[in-house]
């Protein structure tokens, strides 16, 4: 959907950043689908406070709550925004109800332009909720039609993080539902949460149903409220069997993609560079992960790669 | 003992059995009224419980259209013993892949009687 | 007479034991002569047992008190559990309950072991009498083939005219140690016979996960030993019977070539005993080591006939293990004789294996006009067998013997019975004792 950057950003979510492999992408639409109740609106704070903290510009939309509640809620969890910045309250911009098809169409789109004109640093961007905006457009094609304008005007700016309430009909949810559908199939990343009503590390669970362009973790994992941090996801399962530093390492990755394009090269030289790197790649299941990422670092070293080009 | 301290005390005792990781009362269309599980996390059981919650609305109306008073499942690591309570909860028994369902029933029918008493 | 029973279950033997105390032993009017008591094996530490016993035996003011752990008991007026206790008070001027005697070690001498039992018998003066004690049943922990594996494989091979010595060999070093099967016991019946005693009722105690098993005699808590007392009465009678589900026949094999002296079948068929019983059964090879590889101990529940002069068919079950050539069998070494080898197998299902067990009670029950309590040892396979089923089976029994008549049924790991000067041991059985009034209906029994 968006222009991906492959640069990395923090989400401020303990525990997603190692799920996604290394953090959200800038300039990506993400969203946290979930139900009433299972921490979309923290996740989104908590998202915003990161920001703060690394001195990102940010954006944050309401489209239900008042600033001051959102800020009370933030502060009961250990999130605390007021210790960053004076102005708070000021960080959060409440749309009203009537306001929110004018503001979509036309405001948004304008003042994500004037920004970017402004050029202003990497912008944090939070729609909570983005549920009364699909109320607003209630086809389909028109949700689609509005979302994908104003993701194109918004990622250009920065990252994106929408909330998106899961319908919740006698105690099961529908992920599939006509509700989430199209910011579903609209984003670049999806994080599915769940309150499955059982307490303790059962309660609250979370999984990465899509991430484009980049691997994940499938599974599910328990997602706790911590007072501090705000909301911790239990990645302990997952930290042992993680890795493969190397292929996990989006450097590799990159070095990967090269030596493809080496690969298909007509220069002769260049295809023998290539098909060395890649016996040399090769090898690395049957080295330790120490030597592995010696070897990406040596790789994708800038003189030592002038130096295999000489 | 209250009738909830009472459920919680029965869902307690099915999840000390040893091949027992986690007991769920579920109501029919998913809701969790109580549950216990072992203490350590199992990330697998996770996913199974997950399962259970997703598919327990179907698996009731299954049992409900057969007449059937217990269905069992195997899935990832571990067996899921359903046992009909009364006509809107459900008792969830998840062991692990070895565990002798004959005796686990046993147990689970037990339990489901039981609980079916403090409603 | 006073009866009280109840089985309770609870995820804390604490929780149970109180249980027991105010129901059972708190409906008994006085002390009570004696305590019958069943854990299940699930609270695994000896400590736990033995506190749960020391209370039991401090709170009942009586040490007359036999027990041991199963995998499921029950009683008359509750549903069976797997998790918890059954127990059962006795007081009463009519039924003498003699004080109950231990023996452990009893896998290397049950014939030293039930001379204890014996005694009791010789030193009563009562018009009928019976005998019941508790064993140590089938045990296998994780290594208990390690050694065996060696005389299996070398010797077994090597030296074949040794084969009943290295038997012995096996038999007494797992005995040592507290292994193995319950053939044992059949030597205790043979010594019973031999001193006149008419009828008895023993039962094994056994764990499914063959990790531990006990026997509680007063405050002790024995892994090894014989437990047992003798009741006797001028007034009421003891009906004894044993069954099993005899509905379904299969097929027959011939046993061979078999080790006499340690119950270990060698050849089936004139071929390896192992090879040829999994394919009587239809069990490929690299499934059944897939399915017991781990395990030490895997009975097939497949229940085997053999006929025997004394009590007809004899059902055995057999302990295949990867690891072994050959089958144990747990059939006693004095019935294995030459002369009868061909063996049969009976297909169980849940209804028959009720079925059967409202014919034990049933039968037993017939003969005695006022039943006033039962005694059942139910086949812990048989529990398998019938899984959440043995609740009606429960009921069947409480139908068959009186709806107001208290009993108490402990699954095990082995059944005994002398019946009317008959030994009577097998596996995948039901023994029961009804004990009652013949034309005199006086009972007070508290439910």
């Amino acid at each position: 959907m968006s222009m991906i950057n492959h640069e990395r950003i923090s989400s401020g979510i303990e525990g997603l950043d190692v799920l996604m492999n290394g953090g959200i992408f800038k300039n990506s639409i993400n969203s946290i689908v979930g139900s009433s109740g299972t921490g979309k609106t923290t996740f989104a704070l908590a998202y915003l406070y990161q920001g703060l903290l690394e001195g990102d510009h940010t954006l944050y939309l309401s489209f239900e709550e008042t600033p001051s509640k959102l800020i009370g809620e933030a502060e009961s969890l250990g999130i605390n925004i007021s210790e960053i910045t004076k102005d708070a309250e000021d960080l959060i911009h409440l749309v009203e109800s009537e306001k929110i098809v004018e503001f979509m169409t036309n405001i948004l789109p304008a003042l994500a332009q004037k920004l970017k004109h402004r050029n202003v640093k990497h912008t944090r961007i939070i729609l909570d909720p983005l549920t009364p905006i699909l109320w607003e457009f209630p086809s389909e094609k028109e949700q689609r039609k509005v979302l994908t304008k104003i993701y194109h005007h918004l990622s250009s700016l920065g990252t994106v993080l929408q909330t998106v309430e899961e319908p919740n009909a006698f105690g099961q949810t529908d992920i599939g539902a006509k509700e989430t559908r199209v910011p579903i199939y609209l984003s670049d990343s999806v994080i599915h949460i769940q309150n499955l009503g059982l307490g303790g590390k059962y309660n609250r669970t979370c999984k990465i149903i899509k991430s484009r362009k980049t691997p994940h973790h499938e599974g599910i994992y328990p997602l706790n409220f911590v007072n501090g941090p705000g909301l911790v996801i239990d990645t302990s399962s997952i930290q042992n069997v993680t890795s493969n530093p190397v292929v996990d390492d989006i450097r590799y990755q990159e070095l990967m993609k090269r030596v493809k394009e080496l690969s298909k090269d007509k220069d002769p030289k260049k295809r023998v560079i290539a098909q060395i790197a890649k016996n040399l790649l090769g090898e690395r299941e049957n080295r330790d992960s120490s030597q592995n990422m010696e070897f990406v670092e040596v790789l994708t070293d800038k003189q030592i790669l002038q130096g295999v080009r000489k | 003992m209250s009738f909830n301290q009472g459920i919680s005390s029965e869902l307690m005792d099915l999840s000390h059995l040893d091949e027992v990781e986690a007991a769920i009362l579920f109501r029919i269309d998913g809701d969790v009224v109580d549950s216990s599980f072992k203490e350590e996390y199992s990330h697998n059981l996770l996913r199974t419980i997950q399962w259970c919650k997703a598919n327990v609305d179907k698996v009731s109306l299954e049992m409900k259209f057969n007449n059937l008073n217990k269905v069992t499942y195997e899935l990832n690591e571990f067996c899921v013993i359903f046992y009909v309570v009364n006509s809107i909860l459900i008792l969830t028994t998840i062991a692990s892949k070895n565990a002798n369902l004959s005796l686990l029933s046993i147990e689970s029918k037990r339990k489901a009687l039981l609980i079916s008493n403090y409603l | 007479m006073q009866i009280a029973t109840r089985t309770t279950s609870h995820r804390s033997i604490n929780i149970t034991t109180k249980h027991i105390i105010k129901d059972v032993i708190g409906n008994i009017n006085g002390t009570p002569d004696f305590l019958l008591i069943a854990y299940t094996p699930n609270y695994r530490e000896k400590r736990q047992y033995e506190q749960a016993i020391s209370k039991i035996c401090e709170e009942s003011g009586t040490q007359n008190v036999i027990g041991g752990t199963f995998p499921a008991v029950a009683t008359s007026n509750d549903m069976p559990t797997t998790q918890g206790c059954s127990a059962m008070a006795f007081k009463s001027s009519e039924l003498n309950i003699h004080s109950s005697v231990s023996y452990s070690n009893i896998r290397i001498n049950p014939e030293k072991g039930i001379d204890k039992l014996i005694q009791l018998f010789k030193d009563d003066q009562n018009k009928f009498k019976t005998g019941f004690f508790l064993t140590p049943g089938p045990f296998f922990p994780p290594d208990a083939f390690k050694n065996m594996k060696i005389l299996d494989s070398i010797f077994a091979h090597k030296f074949r005219g040794m084969f009943n010595m290295i038997g012995k060999l096996i038999n007494r070093n797992m005995g040592k140690n507290g292994y193995g099967v319950t053939s044992f016991a059949y030597k205790m019946l043979m010594k019973l016979l031999e001193n006149n005693v008419e009828s008895a009722l023993g039962g094994a105690t056994i764990d499914l996960d063959m990790l531990s098993c006990y026997q509680f005699q007063g405050e002790n808590v024995f892994q090894n030993a014989m437990v047992g007392t003798v009741l006797s009465s001028d007034t009421l009678n003891f009906e004894h019977n044993w069954t099993f589900d005899k509905s379904q026949k299969t097929k027959s094999f011939e046993l061979s070539r078999g080790l006499k002296s340690s119950s270990y079948v060698h050849e089936i068929n004139e071929r390896p005993a192992h090879e040829e019983f999994l394919e009587l059964l239809g069990m490929s090879k690299e499934l059944y080591e897939e399915a017991f590889k781990n395990m030490a101990y895997a009975s097939l529940l497949y229940l085997s006939t053999l006929k025997s002069k004394n009590q007809g068919n004899l059902p055995f079950v057999s302990v295949c293990h990867p690891t072994l050539k050959g089958v144990i069998s747990t059939i006693p070494e004095e019935i294995l004789d030459e002369s009868e080898k061909i063996a049969e197998f009976f297909t169980q299902s849940g209804l028959g294996v009720q079925k059967s067990a409202f014919e034990c009670a049933n039968t037993a029950a017939q003969k005695i006009d006022h039943p006033v309590f039962g005694l059942f040892i139910n086949c812990s396979n048989r529990l398998l067998i019938a899984g959440d089923k043995i609740e009606e089976e429960n009921k069947m029994v409480k139908e068959a013997i009186g709806t107001d008549v208290p009993f108490m049924t402990l699954y095990s790991g082995g059944e005994f019975s002398i019946i009317k000067n008959k030994p009577i041991y097998s596996s995948v059985s039901v023994h029961g004792l009804v004990a009652g009034y013949n034309n005199s209906p006086q009972k007070n029994v508290v439910l």
